[in-house]
């Protein structure tokens, strides 16, 4: 849509030129953040963004500004920035400092953190100081659980950071980012229709090869993750030792290969010899690396040699702890690849499915492929992929959609951001594949608002993919034509939700639609549409290139009290204890296990007593892969309370069930847990559960009370207040 | 196809595509759906409508459950009421009991039936009860979150001066910057009121039992929705109307006149009885004795008459008056207000197609790909087709506004034409020549349809952008992205659409050829989705016109030919006169030079709404007998011989015609108060009386009722043949032509051929802008025109309080930075000046309007009115006045700082 052209307000009329100026004083003008977006609702949310990022905060002058440009109303636009959690309507200090409450980074002395910080910054959560330099606030999840606990300077994270190195990091020019981008290859594309997709691929393949340098690369494993642990600093540090050294290799950008406990890590890759894992590279043991490259094997540091034999006085992979010991597939690149670059991701053969099938011509076949395969939802629900697929195929309405749901804003769960910022070509391989079957032309990839890495990386990958041909009106230069938009999310786990997803792409306070109609008849705007998460979207070329064993592996996000947090990936039948003593090392702390929390706030809460049970559903369901594992030391029922707030302030304030029934549920268990509580608390506490459950508009609802429900039934001691006579008194 | 499925064991057959609530409520079963407007698609909020269905876990929410065929569905098995008692109690617990909240309507009935006579927690949030607009409470300690109002605010009216704020157990209902409902662009339209169901947003009114609820169309606009009035066991009726989803003018969409605006019949000041003027004095008299006063002085100037149709009346009532005037009267001098609102719209639209109405229907507008507002303030003014448009730019339309000041639609639009007042054809000349010179104009329609395209595309060749907007001051790209717009829009047609901004010019007429050309050019009209559109001011201002209160033709826009004379002879008895009459401007000038002695003045007060009031007031005085037929005694009557007093819309019988020429029927609610009667009954009295002092047989006006007057006026005019109260009634409203009893109506006109046969150019140039223009003296430029609150002088908006109250003085809109020249803050008194008069208004500081212009609505407030400035200039061919421009200063008065002084008008004769 064209801009809207209107004639100044105030017009060179026959007055003296020195009255002439507007009487409503804006400070700033806001024309050149707002002009990049089309007038219209759609691109309301980006626009509240681009603007707070501009300002730092929303004021009502802003709101004005945004609503008179996205021709919304203004009370209306109000609505929406009050429900999104990331959108402020009070200024902050100079710096942010958010202190993660997760559950995760709480068993690993997240809320010590954030008192000690309080008391250096003489503030209180959610204030500012005096100066009005730093805004500390809790958070509820910065979902890099694997490095736990977590705090977060200006949108940098920082891994158990001291209350001096959190001090020291408000002390840099606020937005400070370490620049990792590497430049965009340029392909050259030839035009027309000759040839095959797959001819195409392999054009485009040669010339990748053609420019690949013959030296070794280092990929430092800089994800979220990595980052906070110092992969930035270790990345420069390598940088000057091997220009001081004069050895001819290549310090990269890379991606976390799932051993986030191990960050920083690098991974060594030399041609004609086998890739190296080397873990906890911190800047100041780039020094050993340094000597393992020069040929030492005492260089004392840990890993993986991707060998049948010990390389470079590294231990085989297979038998890596944790390595060693999964099914990696979807994984299986990660770390080893520049994440956005095209001709790594070529090299790799990526796209290659996508090739195939195009040249095949039959879109049938993807859909068969992975209906065969039993490919089912990886975002907690696990509904069969490719039975959206068809739906979306049969649906009139164009153009069609496909959405990839990137939000992963359920505490404790990271896997999402892994896949994006690991392998984000695969996952535009798995949409083109997608929507190709589905029959959608349009692409969004809707990334949560906090996950920059994320969505820097597809953004670049995405930039790549357009400039190369695999996106655009004839991808690989077949019929189909595809685009892809990267959407951000402002907050609000409601957001996992297809339709509230979708109201949000729209410009509307994320609230989730009645069904019928589903999105695959009605979805983003009116059209037809898929949506599919991440790590689902990922397996789909895994699958169609062959390896339909992808459908049934997961990835895991280990977290809490566990010695060895990352993300794994495994095949079925996957337990607690496989997951959590074989590949997660154990407890840290040496203490027995107390309770697992799998999922997040939507998952449930288990005793040690399931350790053996297939993760399968219905009886056990790995919900959307979080496994936080807690030692006996943590209290049940205040993880419950963690979980259950969460919920509640997150209810999107639809559907009363929701929105009210979990706020009585927490009311009700403060004041048991308290010993003030009332019988009708108690009663409330056991009926409520269900009606929140069954009457509930959307999943989050329906899922809010399961791990108050869980937690009862598998930890009866800790939950005897529900149980006692009369509450008040057996407390008291 | 139909499905049938059982409710708790009862068989219910149901169309596809319902859902198991649509099942319930057939069954009259009573289920909570605390949530679900019936006129809307489900929200799925509440969660009080669950149900079980056989065969299938959980307890869905049956608003949006799909029927399927052989469904057997309880809504009363014993686990489906507990847990929606758990969700009622949930529901119920969110608020406080409290004087003024009554029961909490739907939800209150809900939890009694669930046998819940208490909450089971206290709320967890209170807050005050938000009083501040008029005529309706925001109490949110009465609300369950359903979300109705913010979608009837949103999704129905799309104003969204509501919206939910903040989320989870915080989320409220509140307007931006969480102020008062007042602080917000609220128009109080009352749809949120009106689909509460808990009475947190209730109107200002003590409740009271309903003893009954009518059907009928709303007094006020051209547009026609539909309302449904109550009646309160105190005879009263309700302070507020319902709307009618199945009008298919209004699909349940009102304003705030129509829901809550009907209070003025109750007015204190009612005519209850006929009143003669005695030595100077009203004496009160019977109706036997003013009909007779007035038929006397009526016959006695039998050749020196006019009669002013209303045309607020009924099609009937207009009917009468026209045909008391040829058959009794022996004369065309009748007129009605369409002459100072779309005179040259209708004269242009004859003379170039040979119909004067709006060529589509307003559903027109919502399936348009280009929208073309000229003129026209929609949302002031006719505020439901204002949603339209709003609806059209939601669905992708692209809105071009062209309109000097910056109406409320300019906010949506993709383009605002800032034009100088006066300088249209200018404007839509350049457009044309843009559309001809890129080859944009359609060639087939042109050479099939139309005539006269050579010699008129010579007289716009001149007409470049350039000189265009040196001319209008619009940027030559905005002019010529417009004419691209129109001429192709991204889908579908393009709708034009033009009001007064247009019309009341010294060159009205010149301006509506200039827009009709473009049409012509482009083939924008005689398909859905396209059409040209005058949006009508008044109720029944198209109904007048079609029967027959014009001077220049017979009912129907029959002319004075003789076969027509022949039929209507037939019918009537007498030969109607075969010269045009006077129009009404000419017949104010007739009381001056002595050619009208006598007036019949009904529904109408030209002292308001004539230009250059203080001059008007000398002609109308010089009258030997002036007959006032009217519910007040307003500032014509004063003037009056007798006065008549005459029934209101609301009791009385009838039928209105809008603005997309749909006849709707007009119902008796009440009995008229006093001795008041209908306007159709007085009229037919008078011509008797009259007819026998001038010794005519007095036939032809001894109708039963008003259904036999729309019997004998459709049996005379052709596109009203197949309309028929009765049929009204059975079908609901019907859009002319409608031949014949069988005929559906007709949405579009002009399909296959114009009424004259072909379309006609009619070449037009840029004239002087305006007859006055600003000079040293009188240094501003003056445009007027109406407010969403009053509807034209204000004779009935000015009796409803809540109205008054949302607009209670007369403000004039001012530049900031000639407000600061003048040393004016917002609200204090100032004083506007022409060389006709002067009024005194409160300043208003806003870049709605230009430096060098202000506005003023010709509303009369606080005894000020903007037509004592008003020039009586007018455009020669529709005789209609320039109340658009005249030239005007702006004064302090002396002492008028501060905001409380009273505030008065003044003449300066």
């Amino acid at each position: 849509m064209a801009a809207a052209r209107h004639p100044e307000t105030t017009t060179s009329h026959e007055t003296d030129s020195h009255e002439t100026e507007s009487p409503v004083v804006t400070p700033g003008s806001l024309d050149r953040p707002l002009a990049s977006f089309p007038r219209d609702r759609t691109w309301l949310l980006p626009a509240l963004q681009a603007v707070q990022a501009e300002r730092g905060w929303l004021s009502l002058a802003d709101l004005a500004a945004v609503a008179a440009h996205c021709r919304v109303p203004k009370s209306e636009v109000y609505g929406v920035a009050t429900h999104y959690p990331e959108l402020r309507l009070a200024p902050r200090g100079q710096h942010l400092v958010r202190v993660c409450a997760g559950v995760p980074c709480r068993a690993n002395g997240g809320l010590g953190l954030l008192d000690a910080l309080g008391g250096a910054l003489g503030v209180l959560a959610g204030g500012t100081t005096a100066d009005g330099r730093v805004t500390l606030e809790a958070a509820d999840c910065c979902f890099v659980c694997g490095v736990a606990p977590v705090v977060e300077v200006d949108h940098q994270y920082l891994s158990g950071p001291s209350v001096d190195a959190v001090l020291a990091a408000c002390q840099d020019a606020p937005g400070a980012a370490a620049e990792l981008a590497i430049p965009h290859p340029i392909f050259s594309v030839r035009d027309g229709a000759t040839g095959t997709c797959l001819g195409r691929l392999e054009a485009l393949g040669a010339q990748a090869r053609a420019r690949r340098r013959a030296g070794p690369r280092l990929l430092v494993g800089t994800g979220s993750c990595g980052l906070a642990r110092g992969a930035g600093e270790t990345l420069r540090a390598l940088r000057v030792a091997l220009a001081r050294m004069s050895l001819d290799a290549e310090v990269l950008a890379g991606a976390c290969n799932g051993l986030c406990h191990a960050a920083p890590v690098v991974e060594v890759l030399r041609p004609g010899a086998p890739r190296l894992t080397v873990e906890r590279v911190t800047a100041d043991r780039v020094g050993a690396l340094a000597r393992l490259l020069d040929g030492a094997i005492d260089h004392g540091l840990s890993g993986a040699a991707w060998s049948e034999t010990a390389t470079a006085g590294l231990p085989p992979v297979a038998i890596h702890p944790v390595l060693g010991r999964q099914e990696r597939l979807l994984a299986e690149r990660w770390g080893a690849l520049v994440p956005e670059d095209l001709d790594d991701a070529l090299l790799a053969d990526t796209y290659a499915a996508l090739a195939r099938a195009l040249d095949a011509g039959d879109p049938r076949a993807v859909v068969d492929a992975v209906k065969a395969a039993g490919l089912q939802g990886r975002g907690g629900a696990y509904f069969p992929a490719a039975v959206k697929w068809e739906g979306c195929r049969r649906a009139v309405g164009a153009p069609k959609y496909f959405v990839v749901n990137g939000e992963e804003g359920e505490p404790g769960i990271f896997k999402d951001r892994h896949v994006m910022e690991a392998d984000p070509h695969r996952l535009l391989e798995g949409m083109l594949l997608a929507a190709w079957a589905a029959g959608a032309t349009r692409g969004i990839l809707y990334i949560h608002g906090e996950a920059n890495r994320s969505a820097e990386r597809c953004a670049a990958a995405v930039a790549q993919a357009r400039a190369a041909g695999l996106l655009g009106p004839r991808v690989l230069g077949s019929d189909f034509g595809f685009e892809v938009e990267i959407r951000r999310g402002a907050g609000g786990f409601v957001l996992g939700e297809e339709s509230a997803l979708l109201e949000s792409l729209e410009g509307r306070r994320a609230m989730p639609r009645p069904k019928p109609p589903f999105p695959v008849d009605v979805g983003a705007y009116g059209k037809p549409t898929v949506i599919n998460n991440v790590e689902t979207v990922a397996a789909i070329p895994v699958i169609v290139g062959g390896r339909p064993a992808a459908a049934a592996t997961k990835l895991y996000g280990l977290s809490g009290h566990v010695a060895r947090p990352g993300i794994v990936e495994v095949a079925p039948p996957a337990t607690l204890r496989r997951l959590v003593f074989e590949l997660g090392g154990g407890l840290a702390s040496g203490r027995p296990l107390g309770a697992v929390v799998i999922g997040g706030p939507s998952g449930i809460v288990v005793s040690p007593g399931r350790l053996d049970t297939p993760l399968e559903r219905p009886t056990l369901s790995p919900g959307t892969g979080g496994i936080t594992a807690l030692d006996d030391s943590v209290s049940v029922v205040d993880v419950v309370r963690t979980l259950l707030a969460f919920n509640a302030q997150e209810s999107c304030g639809k559907c009363t069930p929701c929105r009210e029934g979990t706020a009585r549920m927490l009311e009700a268990l403060d004041r048991l847990s308290a010993g003030t509580g009332t019988p009708a608390d108690r009663d409330a506490l056991r009926e409520l559960p269900e009606v929140v459950q069954v009457a509930s508009l959307c999943g989050l609802g329906q899922a809010a009370p399961l791990a108050l429900q869980t937690a009862v039934a598998e930890f009866p001691g800790a939950f005897a207040f529900l149980r006692s006579r009369d509450a008040s008194r057996a407390s008291s | 196809m139909t499905l049938s499925v059982t409710i708790d064991g009862r068989p219910v057959e149901l169309p596809e595509g319902a859902t198991v609530l649509d099942a319930v409520n057939r069954l009259g079963l009573a289920l909570p759906q605390l949530c679900k407007d019936p006129d809307r698609p489900p929200l799925g909020a509440c969660r009080t409508c669950l149900v079980e269905v056989e065969g299938q876990r959980g307890f869905p929410a049956s608003c949006h459950l799909p029927a399927r065929n052989g469904m057997a569905v309880r809504t009363d098995g014993p686990e489906v009421v507990r847990i929606r008692r758990a969700v009622l109690d949930l529901t119920r617990s969110m608020l406080t009991s409290g004087e003024g909240r009554g029961g909490f309507e739907q939800l209150g009935e809900a939890c009694a039936r669930h046998g819940l006579a208490a909450p089971s927690w206290g709320p967890l949030h209170r807050s005050a009860v938000d009083e501040s607009q008029s005529f309706f409470v925001l109490d949110r300690d009465a609300c369950i979150l359903c979300g109705r109002c913010t979608a009837a605010c949103g999704d129905v009216q799309l104003i969204g001066a509501i919206s939910l704020l903040g989320r989870g157990h915080a989320e409220k209902v509140g307007v931006f910057g969480d102020g008062t409902m007042a602080s917000s662009i609220c128009t109080s339209c009352g749809q949120c009121v009106a689909t509460c169901p808990t009475g947190a947003l209730r109107p200002k009114e003590t409740p009271a039992r309903i003893t009954k609820r009518v059907e009928t169309t709303c007094p006020y606009c051209g547009v026609g929705c539909g309302i449904v009035s109550a009646v309160r066991e105190d005879g009263r009726l309700a302070l507020m109307a319902d709307d009618v989803p199945r009008n298919r003018s209004s699909e349940g969409m009102l304003c705030v006149k129509g829901r809550f605006g009907t209070g003025f019949v109750h007015a204190r000041d009612r005519v209850l009885h006929p009143l003669v003027r005695r030595s100077g004095r009203w004496a009160p008299a019977s109706w036997d004795e003013a009909l007779d006063a007035a038929a006397e002085g009526l016959a006695r100037n039998r050749g020196r008459f006019g009669a002013l149709a209303s045309a607020k009346a009924t099609n009937e009532d207009g009917y009468a008056i026209q045909k008391f005037c040829r058959v009794v009267m022996d004369t065309n001098n009748v007129d009605h207000c369409t002459r100072l609102c779309h005179s040259p719209s209708v004269e242009a639209m004859l003379v170039s197609m040979g119909s004067g109405a709006t060529s589509n229907s307003y559903v027109d507008y919502e399936e348009a790909g280009c929208l073309f507002v000229v003129g026209a303030d929609a949302s002031e003014n006719h505020p439901v087709i204002a949603i339209r448009f709003r609806r059209a730019v939601a669905r992708g339309a692209r809105l071009v506004v062209a309109n000097p000041k910056r109406i409320d639609l300019c906010d949506y639009a993709d383009i605002w034409i800032r034009q100088r007042p006066g300088t249209d054809v200018a404007l839509f000349n350049a457009m044309a020549k843009v559309i001809l010179d890129e080859g944009l104009w359609d060639r087939d329609w042109v050479a099939g349809r139309t005539e006269g395209f050579e010699a008129w595309r010579a007289s716009v060749e001149s007409y470049t952008p350039e000189l265009a907007e040196r001319l209008t001051g619009v940027p030559a790209p905005d002019i010529v992205q417009a004419a691209h717009w129109y001429a192709r829009p991204p889908f579908s047609g393009s709708c034009l659409i033009w009001g007064m901004g247009i019309t009341q010019h010294t060159n009205g007429t010149a301006n509506a050829h200039a827009l009709l050309n473009l049409a012509l050019l482009t083939g924008q009209l005689g398909r859905p989705g396209n059409g040209i559109s005058p949006l009508r001011g008044q109720n029944n201002v198209q109904g007048c016109g079609d029967a027959g209160c014009i001077p220049t033709n017979l009912p129907g826009y029959q002319t004075y030919g003789a076969a027509t004379l022949d039929k209507f002879e037939a019918a009537w008895g007498v030969r109607p006169p075969a010269q045009p009459g006077l129009v009404v401007t000419d017949m104010v000038e007739g009381c001056l030079t002595g050619q009208v002695r006598a007036m019949y003045v009904v529904g109408e007060n030209p002292l308001l709404s004539e230009p250059d009031l203080h001059h008007a007031r000398k002609a109308l005085g010089q009258l030997d007998c002036l007959v006032v037929q009217d519910l007040f005694l307003h500032e014509t009557a004063e003037l009056a011989h007798v006065f008549l007093p005459a029934a209101a819309f609301a009791e009385k019988e009838g039928t209105f015609t809008n603005s997309e020429r749909r006849v709707q029927r007009v119902r008796r609610i009440l009995e008229p108060p006093g001795e008041a009667r209908p306007d159709w009954w007085i009229t037919a009295e008078l011509a008797r009386r009259v007819a026998r002092r001038r010794g005519l047989e007095p036939r032809g006006f001894d109708w039963p009722g008003p259904a036999e007057i729309f019997d004998e006026m459709a049996s005379l005019v052709p596109f009203l043949g197949g309309i028929s109260h009765a049929r009204l009634d059975r079908e609901g409203g019907l859009q002319w032509p409608c031949p014949t009893p069988d005929h559906p109506g007709t949405r579009v006109l002009h399909a296959a051929s114009f009424p004259r046969g072909r379309g006609r150019f009619v070449a037009v140039t840029q004239g002087e802008p305006a007859a006055e223009l600003p000079d040293p003296d009188y240094p501003f430029l003056l445009n007027t025109g109406r407010l969403l609150y009053h509807w034209h002088g204000g004779t009935i908006t000015r009796r409803v309080g809540g109205l008054l109250e949302l607009a209670p003085r007369l403000q004039v809109a001012i530049h900031p930075a000639d407000a600061r020249r003048l040393h004016l803050r917002e609200g204090d008194l100032v004083r506007v000046v022409s060389r006709r008069g002067e009024l005194d208004g409160r300043a208003h500081l806003t870049d709605a309007v230009r430096a060098g212009e202000i506005f003023v609505p010709f509303v009369k407030l606080a005894d000020s009115a903007a037509n004592f400035l008003t020039n009586s200039a007018f455009d020669p061919s529709a005789k209609i006045p320039e109340y658009k421009v005249c030239a005007v200063r702006v004064e302090r008065p002396l002492g008028g700082t501060e905001a409380e002084r009273p505030v008065g008008g003044r003449g300066r004769a």
